[in-house]
C-alpha cells in the first residue's frame, strides 16, 4: 500500500488490488462518520463508444437507468440494509461516471461489503424495470418547465456537435423505454468492471483493516474477465454560429448564457492542468477588484442570479457566464466589450498575493471537514487532477498560467444564447 | 463539545472549547421581538454591512481584506424563530496554531467587528446607493424566483400557508413594506439591532481561555449591550376553519403540489421533538410512509417529502407529479396521515425513525458550525445549552402513543396546487 501526503497532516493510501480495482483510503480519525465512493466509468455520454474496434450504441440515459437498477440488484433493495444500519446511501450519474456512495457512523466494513455484493453479479427482473421506468419518466418530466436548463443547454448546442454534450444524461422519455435486460446486461458486461472503478473512502478507518477486508471479498477474489478499455469520440466543433436567440412572451425575465470555449488546440494541452489553472483565473477576472466585476456593477447589471464558472470536461472545455436581467441589449454590450478586452487585462500583484493567502486557507478549512474532504479528493480524481500536488500545483499559479486563457477571449470562441420575453 | 459561559465586561459570552478543528468559529448574535415592518431592512443590512465598512469602503478592498486573512469565511443572515428575529454574524478563521502568523485570528475578529460596528455611511446614514441598489436587485431576484418554478411555487405556497401569520412569520422580501425602505429606515434598524437587540456571543475552537479573556476584554470594552428582552418566546399559528385551496394553472410541466398542515398543539421542546420524529417516519427518508407508498408502491412521483419547521411550527408535504395522477398523490397523503393517526406505524419504521434523528445529531460533531449553530438556537428557544447525550435520551423515550396523541392535532390548513391548463 503506497501511504503519500497531501498536506503535512493529511494521507492517502492508495492501493491497486489483484482484481484491478484502485483503492483510495484517507482515514480520518478524529471524525465519527466515514464516506465511501464506489466510482464506475460510465457515465451519460457513453451511449456510442468503440470497443474492439467496433462501434456500439447504447440507448440514451443507460447509465442512469443502470445506477436505479443497482439499487435492486438480485432481488435485493440496496438501501434497505444500509438504512438498518443506520447509514446513508445514494448514488447519481454524471456525464463521465456513476457514483455510488454511502456514509455511516458505525458498521463501515459490513456496508462496504454489502456494497460490493452488488458489484459481483448481475440480475435484474422485469417488474424492477417496469418500476424503474416509470420513476424515471417522473424524473425526466422535472425539468420540462425550465427555460434555465433549456437556455443552458442551447448553448452547448451551440458551441458543440456532439450530441453526448448537449443532450439529457437520463435520456429521453423515448430512449429508456428501448432498455431492457439485455442492454443492461452489455452495459454491465462493458463497464461494471473493477478495472473500470475506483473506490474512495475517508473517515475513521484504518486504511490496512480496510485493504485487508477488501482482499477477501468476492468482488475480489472472483475470476474477472479480462478488461476491454472502450474508447469516445466527441465532435468539439460548432455548427457555425455564434448566437441563438428565442422569443418566448412567457418568460418573466431574460435568460442569458455566455460560452466562452477553449479551443481544441489549447484544451489538448493538458501540461497546462486546465482544472487547476481555470478556477482561479476565472475567480480573478471576477473578483470584486476586476474591471469586470466593477463595470457590471456600476452599471447595476450584477444581481443575485449572476454565475461565472469554468466547466472543464476530460474532452471540452468553456467558461461560462450566465444571469437573468431585464437589462438584456445592455448586458450583452457590456459584458461583449469586456470579454473582448480581457487580452489586454494585466493582474495586480497585491491581488494575486492575497488570493494565493486566501487559496491556503481554503485548503486547510476543506480537509478541517469529513464530508468536504471526501467531495474533494473525489472531484480531483474525477478530474484527472494528481491529487498529491494539487494543493502545491494551486499554490504556485503565476500569472504566465493565465496567459493561454486571456488570449481565447476573442469573437471566434464567444458564444451567446439569450431568452427574451 | 461543552460550552463555558463567561463574563467579561457584561457581555453574554460562551465558549464551546474543543482541539478537533483547525478553524476557529466567532458568532455574534442580535436578537429582538420581530416586527414585521423591519424584515427587508433586517435583510437588507446583512447584505449591506457585508460589503463595505468604513476603512474597507468598496467591495474590492472588503474582498482582498478577506482573502488576506487566509480567505476568512465572513456570513450575516437574518431569520426568525417563533416571534424572535435574528441577525447572525459569523466569521470562521484559521486557527493561529496552523499557521506561521500569530494575528490571524485577532485581525479576523477586528474585521468582525469593523463590519458590525464601524459601516460605511454618508452623512450618518447607510448610504442611498447601497440601500437602491439592493431594491433594484430584490425586483430582478422576484422575476427570478418567478422564473425558476420550484422557487415560485414554494415562495407562492409559502405565501398561502402564512397568509394569517403574515406578522409572525417573516418571508423576505415582504412585499407590503417594500415601497417603504429607504437608506433612513435601513439606518434606523441598524441603530436599533446595535443599541436594543440582545447580544450574545460564541466562540469556538482550540484556544487559551485567559488569552481569549484578554483579547475580548482588550476589544470589545466600548460594548453596552442588552443581555435580556423583555419579550417571551412564542410560536403560534392562526388558522382558518376552511381549507385553504389554491390551484394555479400556469404551469407548462409537471404538477407541482404542496400541503400545508395547521398543528393544533402547544409549541414546547417536547412537542417539537415528537414532530420531530413524526416528520422522519412520515416523509424524512426512503422508508417514510411517503416515499414508500407514494414513489416506490404507486409510482406518482420522483420526489415526496414532508418538512417539520421547528423555527415556525410549520409542517408540509411537498410532491411533484402528472397532472392526470395529481388528485391521486393527495388522496395518498392524505391517506397516510389519517393511517398514522389511526395508529399505523410499524415498530420497525418507529425505531428506524429515531435512530436516523440520533445519527444526525451525532453527525453535527463533524462539524464546530453545526454545533454552533445547535448552541445558538438552544439557547433562543430554550434558553439553555445544547446537550447532545440529553437530546439523544429524549428521543429514545419518546412512545409511539405520544407521538399518535399528537398527530391526531394535525389538519390540513392549506393545499396548493400549480399546474397546466390543460
Amino acid at each position: 500500500m503506497e501511504k503519500k501526503y497531501i498536506l503535512k497532516d493529511e494521507i492517502i493510501y492508495q492501493e491497486k488490488l489483484e482484481n484491478g480495482l484502485t483503492v483510495y483510503i484517507h482515514p480520518k480519525t478524529k471524525f465519527v462518520q466515514t464516506f465511501a465512493s464506489l466510482q464506475v466509468n460510465f457515465g451519460g455520454r457513453d451511449f456510442k463508444y468503440y470497443r474492439n474496434n467496433q462501434l456500439i450504441n447504447l440507448p440514451q440515459g443507460t447509465a442512469h437507468f443502470l445506477e436505479h437498477m443497482l439499487f435492486e440488484n438480485n432481488g435485493n433493495t440496496l438501501s434497505d440494509f444500509f438504512i438498518k444500519n443506520n447509514a446513508d446511501i445514494n448514488a447519481y450519474t454524471s456525464r463521465r461516471l456513476t457514483s455510488y456512495y454511502f456514509s455511516t457512523q458505525d458498521n463501515f466494513l459490513e456496508l462496504l461489503n454489502k456494497l460490493l455484493d452488488n458489484f459481483v453479479d448481475y440480475n435484474f427482473n422485469e417488474t424492477s424495470i417496469q418500476k424503474e421506468l416509470k420513476i424515471i419518466s417522473q424524473e425526466l418530466s422535472m425539468s420540462d418547465d425550465s427555460d434555465e436548463i433549456k437556455a443552458y443547454k442551447s448553448l452547448l448546442k451551440l458551441m458543440y456537435k456532439d450530441e453526448s454534450i448537449y443532450e439529457d444524461i437520463g435520456g429521453s422519455k423515448k430512449t429508456i423505454k428501448t432498455i431492457n435486460k439485455d442492454i443492461l446486461k452489455q452495459a454491465t458486461d462493458h463497464f461494471y468492471h473493477p478495472e473500470n472503478m475506483i473506490l474512495l473512502v475517508t473517515g475513521n478507518v484504518n486504511p490496512e483493516t480496510v485493504i485487508e477486508n477488501l482482499k477477501l471479498h468476492q468482488f475480489v477474489t472472483k475470476t474477472w474477465s479480462e478488461y476491454t478499455p472502450v474508447t469516445r469520440e466527441a465532435n468539439i466543433t460548432d455548427k457555425g454560429r455564434h448566437h441563438f436567440t428565442k422569443i418566448n412572451k412567457k418568460l418573466d425575465t431574460n435568460i442569458i448564457e455566455i460560452g466562452i470555449k477553449i479551443p481544441e488546440f489549447l484544451f489538448n494541452r493538458t501540461e497546462l492542468e486546465h482544472n487547476i489553472v481555470t478556477n482561479p483565473f476565472f475567480s480573478m477576472i471576477f473578483s470584486p477588484s476586476s474591471k469586470l466585476y466593477k463595470v457590471l456593477k456600476k452599471k447595476k447589471l450584477y444581481n443575485f442570479s449572476f454565475s461565472a464558472s469554468p466547466v472543464i470536461e476530460d474532452d471540452y472545455g468553456f467558461f461560462n457566464i450566465s444571469v437573468e436581467t431585464q437589462k438584456a441589449k445592455l448586458f450583452i454590450k457590456t459584458i461583449k466589450e469586456l470579454l473582448e478586452d480581457l487580452p489586454n487585462l494585466t493582474f495586480e500583484e497585491e491581488i494575486f498575493k492575497a488570493y494565493k493567502r486566501a487559496e491556503i486557507g481554503r485548503s486547510i478549512k476543506a480537509f478541517d471537514d469529513v464530508k468536504q474532504s471526501h467531495l474533494l479528493i473525489k472531484k480531483l480524481l474525477n478530474d484527472n487532477i494528481d491529487i498529491y500536488s494539487f494543493v502545491e500545483k494551486s499554490k504556485n499559479i503565476t500569472f504566465d498560467d493565465f496567459k493561454f486563457y486571456q488570449e481565447i477571449f476573442t469573437k471566434n470562441n464567444i458564444y451567446l444564447v439569450e431568452y427574451l420575453q | 463539545m461543552k460550552i463555558v459561559k463567561r463574563n467579561i465586561n457584561n457581555l453574554e459570552l460562551y465558549y464551546m472549547p474543543n482541539t478537533k478543528f483547525k478553524t476557529i468559529d466567532v458568532a455574534f448574535v442580535f436578537t429582538n421581538e420581530l416586527n414585521p415592518q423591519e424584515i427587508n431592512e433586517r435583510n437588507f443590512l446583512s447584505e449591506i454591512l457585508m460589503e463595505s465598512t468604513h476603512k474597507y469602503n468598496n467591495p474590492e478592498k472588503m474582498s482582498l481584506a478577506c482573502d488576506n486573512l487566509y480567505g476568512l469565511d465572513k456570513t450575516c443572515n437574518f431569520h426568525t424563530v417563533g416571534n424572535v428575529s435574528i441577525t447572525t454574524f459569523m466569521i470562521r478563521t484559521i486557527n493561529d496554531k496552523y499557521l506561521d502568523e500569530s494575528n490571524i485570528f485577532s485581525l479576523s475578529l477586528d474585521l468582525l467587528l469593523e463590519i458590525i460596528y464601524r459601516p460605511k455611511l454618508h452623512k450618518c446614514l447607510i448610504p442611498k446607493k447601497s440601500v437602491n441598489e439592493l431594491l433594484i436587485q430584490t425586483e430582478e431576484l422576484m422575476l427570478s424566483i418567478k422564473q425558476n418554478k420550484n422557487a415560485y411555487t414554494y415562495y407562492q405556497f409559502m405565501r398561502e400557508y402564512t397568509r394569517n401569520n403574515q406578522d409572525r412569520i417573516a418571508i423576505f422580501p415582504e412585499m407590503r413594506y417594500l415601497n417603504q425602505v429607504s437608506n433612513k429606515t435601513v439606518s434606523d434598524c441598524y441603530q436599533k439591532m446595535i443599541s436594543e437587540d440582545k447580544l450574545q456571543i460564541f466562540i469556538a475552537g482550540d484556544f487559551d481561555f485567559t488569552l481569549m479573556d484578554q483579547l475580548i476584554q482588550e476589544k470589545l470594552s466600548f460594548l453596552v449591550s442588552k443581555t435580556d428582552l423583555s419579550f417571551d418566546y412564542k410560536s403560534e399559528f392562526v388558522s382558518s376553519t376552511n381549507i385553504n385551496e389554491v390551484i394555479e394553472k400556469s404551469s407548462n410541466g409537471q404538477t407541482r403540489v404542496f400541503i400545508g398542515y395547521y398543528l393544533n398543539f402547544d409549541y414546547n421542546k417536547k412537542n417539537a421533538l415528537i414532530m420531530s420524529l413524526f416528520d422522519e417516519l412520515f416523509g424524512g427518508f426512503e422508508k417514510a410512509k411517503l416515499f414508500a407508498n407514494i414513489r416506490e408502491k404507486l409510482q406518482l412521483s420522483y420526489y415526496v417529502y414532508s418538512r417539520y419547521n421547528e423555527d415556525s411550527n410549520l409542517f408540509f408535504v411537498n410532491l411533484e407529479t402528472n397532472k392526470e395522477q395529481t388528485q391521486k398523490a393527495i388522496d395518498e397523503v392524505a391517506k397516510q396521515l389519517q393511517d398514522c393517526q389511526n395508529g399505523d406505524i410499524d415498530d420497525e419504521l418507529f425505531n428506524q425513525a429515531k435512530q436516523n434523528l440520533i445519527k444526525r445529531l451525532d453527525s453535527a460533531l463533524d462539524s464546530q458550525t453545526k454545533l454552533l449553530l445547535h448552541n445558538i438556537i438552544g439557547y433562543l428557544r430554550y434558553k439553555s445549552v445544547f446537550d447532545l447525550e440529553l437530546r439523544k435520551q429524549e428521543i429514545r423515550d419518546i412512545k409511539k402513543e405520544e407521538v399518535i396523541n399528537l398527530i391526531q392535532n394535525i389538519k390540513i390548513d392549506t393545499t396548493y396546487v400549480y399546474t397546466n391548463e390543460e
